[in-house]
């Protein structure tokens, strides 16, 4: 226990120097900028067009898309932050609904506003408000608001993100994608997650606080994942397991559920890679493999967690018996007389069984390894 | 007991300042595209945010009462915002928390499965420590989680940027894992490259009394390592839309695992009443883990209006700063002829994990078409590789083997025990892969789609190597560090013109590989509002090389349907079915990669060599299979507060195959019930059951004629593989899981109440045609059933929690949590009673039969 | 418990209580307790007698009128006005939510029978005959399409397209308490800007719809108010 105070204080020595060191730079920037507010304020003399117009754009630069779009002024002035500029989405269930502004949304969404200013999403329009006046980073997800406004319960009036909502899922996906296309998501089209129908707002929820980042729609990502996946997630209860159950790991290490080159939503080019990114050693290569180990990882093991040990699919000898049938020792029927507790105790079966002896078996680089037990 | 390594840390951190004074805009997370470190928690609190889970009151809306839903139907939290506060007189706010307290554990605080991952203290703990720090104006951020439970299990992770401009991570962790808590080895240098034995044993020369006493003596321990990581990275706009990212991990993973040690194989030799037992050695050892890994990730991406481009490249160095384990053998190693042996068999080796260094690039490019269409093309090029110095054949010394008449199997060390013996002095090892992929999707209109996919893999081992030995002109490997060969006649795993000239051994290595061509079409159809269909027929053609067979093809086809006509229900179900057939499944492939094959090689007595396997054999990766599957997945919001999921799935695989697998079934259920009636009130109630079976079969061989006529015949019914011979194993398998989890805000004191539990059944059975197919035929009277003792896993967790708000800003939580479980597993049996049984000596005891464990703790809160 | 432990945790203790001591300062200086903040999301339509009301109504009648047209402009008319939102406004007279010289004292003696048949009362009384509208002036606009520029919605969402409150479409999702919405139309002007004058100091803020007209009221200027007030007080 001695060492705690020490990395304790390494811990709070560290946060508080960064909490410092932010604020100069912040104090800085924040000097460099037009006086916030006043756009808003001067008010009366904007109309909804202008207001469209300033409207934010915020594929972190889309100001190439912007200038693209003969229906938007053209812009080459940089914004303050990459949120200033989102355009606003076309809903085609109100296709003459206008921009009304953020202000105007908040005035009845006014605890919607306080939630979402948790959230990073939100706050980041915000910041892109304080620089720019009035601006629809509402309208920047939910589309021109004032049919809404008019008959709020009218169906498609607003685009809407849950349960209930008229706006399709397809168009749903589109607002998110019109800022967030690419990187992660660059295989979002024609994932399973996409032909099932979902929708962003599935799993994530950029409405509130709710996950510590990844604006999730509950507070981990696997839970998040177990709204659907239970099955897999209750093989996290068995006994031998990944660490998803002690905190120590998510279905998103492995997974990318925006979509992936592979059918599993693998982020790797096949399975054995996204084990190597943690068993590296496994990786190699070795002077001698085994084939079905250099083949795929899934052929023993189920990642998601077992009733055997080290995540096998079937208890040990068996395992290795449903291929291996040559001559002499690998191909006798094992019998519980066999066992520790018998009257004939056999290598074979006891303990790691096969592996007491073939113990690199997931490929050997010793000269004498051929059978893996160098 | 270690504690952070307080240089790489600060270095860090260091590097993560310079990174915020770059002036950088622009760029959205790209994590869920990279493998690892995106959940930071522990056995505490696996979220790692739960203590910031406290939803006021309010509720998202002054409009409405309750939650929306997603528009699947799953109820959203209720909102939990931490309450902010301005920071001096500038545009940030800042919040946090501080949770500090005590842990102690109680009863078996020992237990494999209760340490598994977590490594349990008694002591002062922290909970979590979180500081946000935000910049209205800016947008800027940073944010920094923490928790400590160990020395071995802990993190600490800090996020600073400007939304939408830049973002820096960096982070430390310490992830505990626990192999076992009740080994027991008898060598010392537990940890280290070098195990030898006690004093009181003789290597190569021991009493089985005395290996007895020496695994008597040796101190419990615990078998397990700690992941070590820390890490760094870099996201943000380099120049007008293109976005770079960059990130540098380190792990360093010490600790041991159970490990093995080979003697040649002891069953066939039980003891003829001598105090040196019988014959061979298996031994359980334990290795070192001594792993340094690097990785390093570089991503350019440029997202367009029609263009979509991205760059990827990975590189990783594995080192392994152990790469080798010694083992000293106890046991006495004596041939069958009755000869006297040249030596002892003293010592052992293994070859552990060479370095390996791995690059991928990856390169993805996407282009919109009108029609709602898109073209996606993507390539990667990746490349693992290794050139460790290879250790010689065998590290004895002195002669092993025996001579005497016509057997004159010496074995002289000093020709093998030398890096001089290899026909290559490092290994050159190298595999290349290819990935190609091109994906067009069109959505002409909002009831139709389809796509084309083609994809193709491949996978190049490059790796050549012969097991040729200079120094004496033979081909192959010293067996088992020469106990086979100081075992039985002719087999040390050599190969020449003279002596060995009748010995059938490998001698170069299988360099594995598989070209994989996939072609994918898929529909959609969007019949109704509330009705979609989607079907998606793929044929995946696969060339494996040097395998079975050369050519693999699979036709799939899958159904899916999404409806959410069931009122306010949404159900997803698909059905799938796919079959696999192939080339010609020639049951030895291998043949060029043994001695057979080569010049000089005569076949003992006139008969060819002994089948390598039975013909009839199919590996289950190789097999002609049929496959179905169907799962139903449904979310049903009942009333305004509280949601039904629940999961229906079964798949059923038959394999062609009269020996090898034959079929898995798996068929299970999932329910949940959560229900969330207010901001202070949450509950749930889960169940599922699985079942699981696979089937396959093997046949024994007629070991009295190996090396006899009919002993190089495959043929399943022949003389080597008798049909009487043949025989079946059954795994059924069966898990039930269960909890109960509620937890309400009574305002003067919230209180959390959990029940979870689980249990696994296993059971196997077997089935034969006649006596033969067991080692041991008498030993088929003494086990009438058929089957084996059943396993079972059994896990019940109770917790419960009670919080009090002290002051507004300060609380006390005490919280406990009872664990009780019960195991068997019949490998295990009667390791509790000895490890040592005639030359076999096991290390792992095997998990506890039953424990139970008491966690409580009392933890101060204080919001900052 | 080791010496270390023991030190964290009287670190610990001492944040506590350092945090305990600066929150009873500030308690200290807080006003009186006020009366509980009314949660209406799942305020269920009214119902009660109207008949028994109407012979309850009497003393109401001085200044609401006796068919609860007002007699004077500063009292709100009440003839058709929802029944949920006027059982509510007399529940926080009663209760202390929102305070008015007189109404406090008139709603203090009345049960919750009183209440609901006093508000089913009023509401099936014909509402005061529609005036000459200016559909073209700054309230009309204002009412059904707000003003962007300035934040303002429009209040028919939630008031309803004839000011005679809100015609919701049935969507699946969690509703407002839509009948606790009141009816607008024909009020009177004085009264609507000291309602929305109310709103907009916090005056009335004990509710969860009150904090919604909080956040509208901000948003209008004292000449929004009067275009407003003149629309609806001879709409």
């Amino acid at each position: 226990m001695r060492v705690l105070p020490l990395s304790f204080a390494v811990v709070l020595a560290v946060a508080s120097a960064l909490g410092g060191l932010l604020v100069l730079p912040g104090g800085a920037r924040a000097q460099q900028q037009a006086s916030p507010g006043t756009a808003s304020s001067s008010g009366g003399s904007l109309s909804q067009d202008d207001i469209a117009r300033m409207l934010p754009s915020t594929d972190m630069g889309a100001n190439a898309a912007r200038n693209a779009d003969p229906h938007l002024a053209p812009v080459n002035d940089s914004p303050a932050t990459p949120f200033d500029a989102a355009p606003i989405p076309h809903n085609p269930l109100a296709p003459d609904a206008q921009a009304i502004g953020a202000k105007t949304c908040v005035a009845c969404h006014s605890l919607e506003n306080v939630q979402a200013s948790h959230s990073l999403h939100v706050a980041s329009f915000r910041a892109g408000a304080a620089n720019t006046g009035p601006q629809a980073a509402c309208e920047s997800c939910h589309g021109p608001g004032s049919e809404h406004a008019k008959n709020p319960t009218a169906p498609g009036s607003i685009i809407a993100f849950t349960h209930g909502s008229a706006t399709t899922p397809q168009t749903q996906q589109e607002v998110c994608l019109g800022c967030h296309a690419g990187g992660a998501r660059q295989h979002w089209i024609g994932s399973v997650h996409q032909e099932r129908g979902l929708s962003c707002s599935d799993c994530h929820n950029p409405m509130a606080r709710l996950s510590p980042e990844g604006v999730l729609a509950k507070p981990s990502i696997n839970e998040v994942c177990a709204t659907c996946h239970k099955d897999i997630m209750a093989k996290f209860n068995r006994r031998s397991h990944m660490p998803l159950p002690e905190g120590q790991m998510s279905c998103v290490d492995c997974h990318n559920p925006h979509g992936t080159l592979t059918r599993p939503l693998l982020k790797t080019d096949t399975v054995n890679e996204t084990c190597y990114t943690c068993h590296a050693e496994k990786r190699g290569p070795f002077l001698f493999e085994h084939a079905p180990v250099r083949e795929s990882c899934l052929n023993c093991h189920d990642p998601h967690g077992s009733n055997q040990q080290t995540l096998l699919v079937a208890p040990l000898p068996m395992l290795c018996q449903q291929c291996h049938t040559m001559t002499r020792h690998p191909n006798d029927l094992q019998v519980p007389t066999n066992l520790g507790n018998g009257s004939t105790p056999d290598e074979r079966l006891m303990g790691r069984a096969c592996l007491t002896c073939h113990t690199n078996i997931h490929g050997s680089n010793n000269p004498s390894g051929s059978r893996f037990h160098k | 007991m270690r504690t952070i390594k307080p240089m790489p840390f600060a270095i860090l951190l260091g590097l993560a300042g310079c990174c915020m004074a770059l002036p950088a805009v622009a760029g959205d997370g790209s994590d869920s595209m990279r493998v690892g470190d995106l959940q930071y928690g522990n056995g505490l609190d696996p979220r790692g945010w739960t203590p910031l889970m406290a939803p006021g009151d309010e509720g998202m809306s002054w409009l409405h009462p309750g939650q929306l839903r997603t528009p699947s139907g799953a109820l959203y939290p209720y909102p939990y915002g931490p309450p902010t506060r301005p920071l001096g007189g500038g545009d940030w706010t800042y919040w946090g928390l501080l949770e500090l307290g005590y842990i102690h554990v109680n009863g078996d605080r020992n237990a494999e499965f209760f340490r598994q991952y977590t490594d349990w203290k008694n002591g002062a703990a922290l909970g979590l420590f979180a500081l946000g720090f935000d910049n209205r104006k800016t947008g800027g951020y940073v944010e920094f989680r923490g928790s400590r439970l160990s020395a071995d299990d802990q993190y600490y992770r800090l996020r600073a940027g400007r939304y939408g401009s830049y973002k820096i991570e960096a982070f430390y962790r310490d992830i505990p894992h626990t192999v076992s808590t009740s080994a027991y080895p008898v060598w010392n240098g537990v940890g280290s490259t070098d195990l030898t034995l006690p004093s009181g044993l003789t290597p190569g020369d021991s009493t089985i009394a005395a290996v007895q006493q020496a695994s008597r003596d040796a101190p419990r321990r615990s078998i397990g390592l700690t992941r070590t990581r820390e890490g760094l990275s870099l996201e943000g706009e380099l120049y007008r839309h293109w976005i770079g990212y960059a990130s540098v991990t380190n792990e360093e993973r010490n600790g041991t695992r159970l490990w093995g040690g080979p003697m040649f194989f002891s069953f066939a030799f039980p003891s003829t009443g001598s105090p040196y037992g019988g014959n061979g050695g298996v031994l359980e050892t334990v290795r070192p883990i001594d792993f340094t890994t690097t990785d390093v990730n570089l991503g350019l991406r440029n997202v367009g209006k029609l263009w979509r481009f991205n760059a990827v490249y990975t590189g990783s160095f594995f080192r392994d700063h152990k790469d080798h384990l010694n083992y000293q053998n106890p046991f006495l190693i004596t041939n069958v002829v009755g000869l006297p042996n040249a030596g002892l068999v003293t010592d052992g080796q293994f070859s552990l994990e060479p370095d390996n260094d791995y690059h991928n690039l990856r390169l993805e490019l996407s282009r919109e078409l009108k029609w709602h269409g898109e073209l996606s093309l993507a390539a990667a090029y990746g490349t693992m590789r290794q050139n460790d110095t290879l250790l010689p054949p065998v590290n004895c010394t002195g002669t092993l083997g025996f001579a005497g008449g016509p057997f004159q199997q010496l074995i002289p060390c000093a020709d093998w025990n030398t890096t001089a013996a290899l026909s290559e002095s490092s290994a050159h090892a190298r595999i290349d892969t290819g990935l190609f992929d091109a994906k067009l999707s069109f959505h002409p209109s909002s009831a139709f789609g389809w796509h084309a996919d083609l994809r193709y893999y491949k996978e190049d081992n490059k790796t050549r190597y012969l097991a040729y030995n200079p120094l004496t002109g033979q081909y192959g490997y010293i067996s088992e560090n020469g106990s086979q060969g100081s075992v039985v006649p002719g087999e040390v795993g050599i190969f020449d013109n003279g002596y060995y000239s009748t010995s059938n051994v490998q001698i170069a290595n299988i360099p594995f590989g598989y070209d994989d061509t996939l072609f994918e079409l898929g529909v959609d159809w969007n019949a109704s509002r509330d009705n979609s269909f989607n079907l998606v027929y793929t044929f995946d053609h696969n060339e494996p090389k040097h395998r079975e067979r050369k050519r693999l093809d699979e036709q799939r086809l899958k159904l899916s349907w999404v409806s959410k006509s069931l009122g306010d229900a949404t159900l997803r179900a698909s059905i799938e079915y796919a079959d696999r057939t192939g080339g010609h499944y020639d049951y030895d492939p291998y043949e060029a990669y043994y001695s057979a094959s080569l010049p000089g090689y005569v076949p003992a007595d006139g008969i060819a060599p002994t089948a390598f396997t039975v013909d009839a054999m199919r590996k289950y990766d190789m097999s002609d299979r049929k496959e179905s599957k169907a799962r139903v997945i449904l979310l049903y919001p009942l009333g305004e507060s509280s949601t039904v999921s629940a999961t229906f799935y079964g798949s059923r695989d038959q394999y062609d195959a009269q020996v090898g697998r034959q079929n898995t079934r798996t068929t299970g259920f999932t329910g949940e019930w959560d229900w969330q009636p207010s901001p202070r009130t949450n509950a749930s109630v889960y169940v599922g059951a699985e079942s699981t079976h696979l089937k396959f079969a093997n046949v024994a061989d007629n070991e009295a004629i190996v090396g006899a006529a009919g002993s190089e015949d495959p043929s399943l019914g022949g003389p080597l593989y008798p049909l009487e011979n043949y025989w079946h194993d059954l795994d059924n398998e069966r898990d039930y899981n269960a909890g109960v989890n509620f937890s309400h805000d009574f305002g003067r004191v919230r209180l959390d109440l959990g029940w979870n539990y689980t249990q696994s059944l296993s059971k196997l059975d077997y089935a034969y045609a006649s006596t033969a197919a067991l080692t041991h035929p008498d030993a088929a009277a003494l086990t009438p059933d058929d089957a084996f003792p059943n396993n079972h896993y059994r896990s019940s967790t109770f917790s419960a929690s009670l919080g009090f708000p002290v002051t507004r800003s300060v609380g006390v939580r005490l919280f406990g949590q009872y664990q009780s479980g019960s195991f068997l597993d019949w490998h295990y049996l009667g390791f509790d009673d000895t490890l040592v049984y005639d030359h076999r000596i096991y290390t792992d005891e095997g998990p506890q039969l039953h424990y139970s464990v008491t966690v409580v703790g009392v933890m101060l809160n204080v919001k900052l | 418990m080791t010496r270390t432990s023991i030190l964290l945790l009287a670190m610990a203790l001492a944040v506590a209580a350092a945090g305990r001591a600066q929150d009873a300062a500030t308690a200290a200086s807080a006003a009186a307790p006020a009366a509980p903040f009314a949660d209406l999301r799942r305020q269920a339509p009214v119902r009660g007698d109207a008949q028994a009301g109407a012979g309850k109504a009497t003393v109401c009648a001085a200044c609401h009128g006796p068919q609860g047209v007002a007699v004077a402009p500063t009292f709100p008319n009440l003839a058709g006005q929802s029944a949920t939102y006027l059982y509510v406004q007399l529940k926080q007279f009663k209760e202390g939510q929102r305070r008015d010289p007189v109404m406090s004292g008139q709603a203090a003696p009345l049960s919750d029978a009183d209440m609901r048949d006093l508000a089913a009362y009023y509401a099936s009384l014909a509402p005061k005959p529609a005036g000459p509208a200016d559909e073209s002036s700054r309230g009309a606009q204002l009412y059904a399409a707000g003003d962007p520029a300035n934040g303002i919605p429009p209040c028919q969402g939630c008031h309803g397209a004839d000011a005679q409150g809100p015609r919701p479409v049935p969507n699946g999702k969690p509703q407002p308490p839509w009948a606790s919405f009141p009816h607008l139309r024909g009020q009177s002007a004085i009264y609507l800007a000291k309602a929305l004058g109310d709103y907009k100091s916090g005056a009335r803020a004990d509710n969860s719809n009150a904090r919604v007209m909080q956040g509208v009221a901000q948003t209008l200027g004292d000449e929004d108010v009067q275009a407003l007030g003149a629309y609806l007080s001879t709409r």
